[in-house]
């Protein structure tokens, strides 16, 4: 047992007090320990004298006058108020342990609960309902008639007075240990919200695979179906012609220039008369081309286009180097007739 | 026992033999039309199992699976694999152990084949009398379908042994540890509903299921026995095994061909058996609106287990496409510290019913039927007291013990109510629900952040 | 609940009856979970990784020197593949790099198409890294559902561009071509119905338990071990560092956009999935405000077909949608560059890997690779 007075040591510092045998200023938490200390002994006792009562030892005060139940609590109640006593003033050092205990070891923390005064209604309403010495609610019960029913109903041996003293003293407990009572109610809700999110987290994800189950499915079944491809899509190359079906190329060389891998082979004469260039021929190695598009970009008079084309898969490699003037003749042969010009470009 | 066991295929010998056949042969006949009737029946679910899996799968994932090979439904797709599988070259490893490595597929498909032969696909009038569609109602058809379980075991520990390749052998091992791991809490939950029906024989229990079906009073017995079923046809979200991004091969992965195709179909065909295992002790087995009146009871009974478990099937398949995969780790310690107790207890709750003669748990009520009735083939025969009947003769312990068992009915059922009354509300991304994946959203308008 | 198993623990515990030894595993070239041809080889203790080293370089294809030859116009199609599901990052890197070097004026509806693209590759990326990562551990579904919408955005892009993959769509003075009607329509239905989607994805997957208890305190990368190792990205913020270069160093018209920024606490793999999917939110918003706002104006400045840059070097980097994507160009004044490096962001995520997966199991191995979402083209260049 270590003196307090070591581990306080403002208590050392407070001189003032020190040759007295019972101090009147506590520190807060002495105090707070204090408080408590009292409401334990309180307790302590007036569950000792119920315990004493249902055990029968006042069996014969249920026959006692008032003036002789009144005389009974004095006679049993002054060893109770000395114990009382002689804990406060000789053992009061040990609020200081309890108050950590508790938890109430913080400088300036409250009792918990709605006002001071409630702590010591609550065993003392307790204890006079189970007591009754007046014997109010004993008279109160024979005339409501509770017990006979009750034991009618099948439970035996029942007394409404001692379930609602035990009543009283669980719910005096649950004030007293309400913060731990409220921090094992935050782990245990937490736990449970956590395990419930979990087990529910299954039937939601099916409900989303149900769901999708029943939609219907977004594939486009190729080749009986085919996406809708936009006009600017880079596919196939292409010469491309105006109305007329003559080619727009006049033979400057940009693609050439613009290809990142030099794929494009154009051979181009010169006309003597227009001072221009023919194109002659246009050859593309579609089977290196990586369909960026540069080609398209660089000509000057939109003569070559990348078409929407792209299902011309082949069995020779050779046939991927397109002879692209030679297909626009092909593709403009009748076009161009119809309209009587046979020149070509 | 209420009634001897009275199959079809009995009635048939008794048709050979009251057309002259002798009874050796005629039980011989009897014996081969049963082999192949199990044979056929199990080739050509397979068949179709592998189809619907791809095809429902499919759906799922917004596709449509196979429609190309028979048509848009593409019903031959399976023979076309069976058949390319067939054709592939039998590769043996060098380091096989050749006996173990040749009989391992078989091992493993043949108990799958045994567990049809006790399983009963219906009842009805046959010739005049009442028969089961079972080809052998064992007694203890239950400890039959355990052990042909514990069978297969042996046949994936042959598999990885035989194969001679360690990694293989690494993913037996850990195969068997899944397998044995998940096969505890399935005995323990088929405890449970053999003490509520009172018998092994599965004709039995599903018969015991006329006034309510088993899933009712043991529900929990039916959740652990469908994760264990899920669990021990290697099925996601326990098919770790067979997972390409695990590094560590399977079982099977020095097989190929045919012999590949027989641990395929035996994973298919099992998944079909713990479909129909579980319509059998929780669902009331063949039991279903009789529509087609007695004559054609066989029939509808038949029609009601296939769907049922066509159902079940349905719900392996659904499984499959919505969750991931579970870690190793984390699979031994959901059956041992989650599935394991909570099979000890609902084993605890059902003896306890027992005891109490609870009638909500425990099926042995005195029948009113005697054996003279037994044979009239009528369903009502084999009806058993109703409760108000049997609430009246119990005593006031037992009746306390009835009522805390409905509280716990009534609780159960309010929180299932919950739980789909929030599914059907559907989730709300709100940070509540999710407040143990909350991230520190920083806003940072106007600030630019340090380090 | 600490989830690593030290190493001294598991000796300690083994020295005095069994003799172990370390097993050198390979989670080979090959395989289908490495996003790519990536060789990673393991030393483990039993299931515990002791140590991981990535083997890389299958898919090198010296594109740097390659680049060395070619005008910056061919270049952009050059680098497209290089992160090739991020290939709009890619474009907008080189562009901003010859962009440095030139006297050029971006006109504002150039850079807010640019913005509105880079954030829709944003959360095509994710997406199929989404796909990839939930493939991995084991779900078979969200793989579709996510390509189901990927392919939205990539009919977006066709619309755009004329390309579903490589766009080659950003060039030094804007864009290649400017965006229509018919691409504002199928974005407003695309922007109404995604946030949706990911609703069902979060519900379908990241609530599931299975995957928390995968996910979460696996793979955990310190802040200090973050900074340290120079990751970048998702990776980054997942680990509890706020930077964010869309923020911290804005580029382009960023600072015109209104949008937060996700940041992690734990530094697991979950932080880091959830990270992504946030980004993917805040994605969709930059877009719906770039919409919006869209101002009208030329899509591209008037610049020569071949750009020529000024003498000189520059730095410049962008918040790609795997991390910092660097670009240092060193041009002596002509059309072409003389040197092109490129900062990866995947080649520095994943020398984090090692550090990720020390004492973890080896069964986690493939999830917290996913977790860094890899590509590797990125890596290899």
């Amino acid at each position: 047992m270590s003196d307090i007075r070591q581990d306080n040591p403002e208590r050392v510092d407070d001189s003032s007090q020190e040759h007295l045998l019972v101090r009147f200023w506590f520190t807060e938490q002495e105090s707070a320990g204090f408080k408590l200390f009292a409401l334990f002994t309180l307790f302590w006792f007036a569950t000792a004298f119920a315990l004493a009562k249902g055990y029968g030892l006042f069996e014969n005060a249920a026959e006692l006058t008032r003036e002789g139940k009144a005389g009974l609590i004095v006679f049993a109640g002054v060893p109770m108020i000395l114990a009382i006593y002689v804990s406060l003033r000789f053992f009061w050092w040990v609020s200081a342990y309890l108050a950590r205990v508790a938890g109430w070891a913080e400088a300036g923390k409250k009792i918990p609960g709605p006002a001071r005064w409630f702590w010591f209604l609550v065993p003392a309403i307790g204890t006079y309902l189970y007591v009754d010495p007046l014997d109010n609610f004993g008279r109160l019960i024979a005339q409501v008639n509770l017990v006979t029913q009750l034991e009618q109903f099948g439970i035996p041996a029942f007394n409404p007075m001692l379930v609602l003293f035990r009543l009283l003293i669980v719910f005096f407990l649950v004030l007293l240990l309400w913060d731990y009572i409220k921090q094992g109610i935050i782990i245990a809700w937490d736990w449970l919200k956590e395990t419930w999110g979990f087990a529910i987290s299954f039937p939601q994800g099916l409900a989303v695979t149900l769901q999708c189950f029943l939609r219907p499915n977004v594939c486009v079944e190729y080749p009986e179906y085919r996406d809708e491809i936009p006009e600017n899509f880079r596919g196939r190359h292409a010469l491309v012609a105006d109305e007329r079906g003559i080619h727009k190329c006049i033979a400057c060389r940009a693609c050439e220039r613009a290809c990142p891998d030099r794929l494009i082979q154009i051979s181009a004469v010169r006309n003597p008369e227009t001072k221009k260039n023919e194109l002659t021929g246009f050859l593309l190695d579609n089977s290196r081309c990586c369909f960026c598009g540069l080609c398209e970009d660089a000509c000057p008079t939109d003569a070559i286009k990348h078409t929407p084309e792209y299902e011309y898969s082949c069995y020779e490699r050779k046939e991927m180097v397109l002879d692209l003037f030679a297909e626009y003749i092909d593709r403009t042969a009748e076009l161009r007739a119809k309209l009587g010009g046979a020149r070509v470009s | 026992m209420i009634i001897d066991s009275a199959t079809i295929w009995e009635a048939c010998r008794d048709l050979l033999m009251g057309w002259g056949v002798g009874y050796p042969v005629a039980q011989v006949i009897t014996l081969l039309l049963a082999f192949l009737s199990v044979a056929v029946f199990a080739i050509i679910l397979v068949l179709a199992l592998v189809l619907i899996e791809r095809r429902l799968i499919g759906w799922i994932q917004l596709r449509p699976g196979p429609n190309r090979v028979g048509g848009r439904t593409g019903f031959l797709q399976t023979i076309a694999d069976a058949l390319k599988l067939l054709y592939k070259e039998d590769i043996v490893p060098l380091n096989a152990d050749r006996l173990t490595y040749f009989a391992a597929p078989y091992a493993v498909f043949m108990p799958v084949m045994l567990m049809l032969v006790v399983l009963p696909f219906g009842a009805g009038i046959v010739n005049g009398s009442y028969r089961y569609f079972v080809v052998s109602d064992l007694n203890i058809a239950v400890l039959f379908i355990l052990a042909m379980g514990s069978i297969e075991l042996i046949g994936v520990i042959m598999a990885g042994w035989g194969s001679g390749n360690k990694y293989a052998l690494i993913g037996a091992m850990r195969a068997v540890a899944q397998l044995i791991s998940y096969e505890i809490p399935l005995i323990l939950a088929l405890v449970s509903v053999v003490l509520f029906a009172g018998s092994l024989s599965l004709v039995e229990i599903v018969q015991r299921q006329s006034s309510t079906w088993a899933i009712f009073p043991l529900f929990p017995a039916f959740v652990i026995f469908f994760i264990t079923a899920v669990a021990e046809t290697n099925r996601c979200p326990f098919d770790l095994l067979e997972a390409e991004s695990e590094v560590v091969a399977g079982f099977h992965t020095e097989y190929s061909g045919m012999r590949f195709a027989l641990f395929f179909l035996a994973e298919y065909l099992a998944m079909w058996v713990m479909a129909a295992l579980i319509v059998v002790f929780f669902f009331g087995g063949w039991k279903g609106p009789m529509f087609l009146g007695q004559s054609g009871l066989w029939l509808t009974s038949f029609f009601w287990f296939m769907a049922k478990s066509f159902f079940f099937v349905w719900c392996f398949i659904w499984f499959r496409g919505t969750f991931p995969r579970i870690r190793v780790d984390q699979l031994m310690v959901f059956s041992w510290k989650f599935l394991l107790p909570l099979a000890i207890i609902q084993v605890m709750i059902v003896g306890w019913g027992i005891t109490y003669r609870n009638p909500w748990l425990s099926a042995n009520l005195i029948p009113r039927v005697t054996a003279a009735d037994a044979n009239t083939g009528l369903i009502g025969g084999f009806e058993y007291m109703t409760t108000p009947d049997a609430l009246a003769s119990l005593t006031m312990p037992e009746l306390v013990a009835f009522g805390w068992s409905v509280l716990g009915a009534i609780a159960v059922i309010v929180l299932l109510g919950a739980m789909f009354y929030r599914t059907i509300l559907g989730f709300r991304p709100s940070r509540d629900f999710r407040r143990e994946i909350e991230l520190k959203i920083m806003r940072l308008e106007d600030a630019k952040s340090g380090e | 609940m600490a989830r690593r198993y030290t190493q001294p623990d598991v000796m300690a515990r083994r020295s005095d009856d069994l003799e172990t030894q370390e097993l050198t595993l390979n989670v080979g070239p090959q395989h289908p979970s490495t996003h790519g041809v990536l060789r990673l080889v393991a030393v483990t203790d039993g299931e515990i990784i002791k140590s991981l080293e990535p083997h890389i370089g299958f898919l090198h294809r010296g594109m740097e020197k390659n680049s060395e030859g070619r005008e910056y116009r061919q270049l952009i199609p050059l680098w497209d593949r290089n992160d090739y599901l991020a290939s709009m990052h890619m474009d907008y890197m080189a562009t901003s790099a010859v962009e440095a070097l030139m006297d050029l004026e971006v006109p504002r509806r150039a850079e807010y198409i640019r913005v509105m693209m880079l954030e829709l590759q944003r959360i095509a990326s994710h997406l199929f890294w989404f796909a990839s990562f939930a493939l991995d551990s084991g779900a078979v579904t969200p793989l579709f559902y996510a390509l189901k919408e990927r392919e939205k955005i990539m009919d977006m892009f066709e619309m755009a561009s004329g390309a579903r993959l490589l766009y080659n769509y950003i060039r030094p003075g804007g864009v290649r071509a400017d965006i229509t009607p018919a691409f504002m329509e199928k974005l407003t239905a695309f922007l109404r119905d995604f946030p949706r989607y990911l609703d069902e994805c979060e519900q379908l997957y990241t609530g599931n338990a299975i995957f928390i208890n995968r996910a979460r305190d696996v793979g955990v990368l310190t802040r200090e071990a973050a900074i340290n190792l120079g990751v970048s990205g998702p990776v980054l913020r997942g680990s509890g560092v706020a930077w964010d270069l869309r923020k911290d160093e804005p580029y382009s018209v960023y600072p015109e956009f209104k949008f937060d920024i996700p940041v992690g606490e734990r530094g697991d793999v979950l932080d880091r999935y959830e990270v992504r999917f946030y980004e993917m939110r805040m994605a969709t918003e930059i877009v719906r405000q770039a919409m919006e706002g869209m101002p009208e104006g030329e899509y591209v400045a008037k610049v020569a077909p071949s750009p020529k840059t000024k003498a000189g070097e520059v730095y410049v980097r962008q918040e790609a949608a795997r991390g910092e994507l660097g670009c240092y160009l060193v041009s002596d004044g002509g059309k072409k560059p003389w040197r092109f490096h490129v900062r990866p962001a995947s080649y520095l995520n994943l020398g984090a890997l090692d550090t990720l997966c020390r004492g973890y199991l080896f069964a986690d191995l493939i999830i917290i690779l996913g977790s860094i979402d890899i590509v590797l083209g990125d890596v290899d260049k």
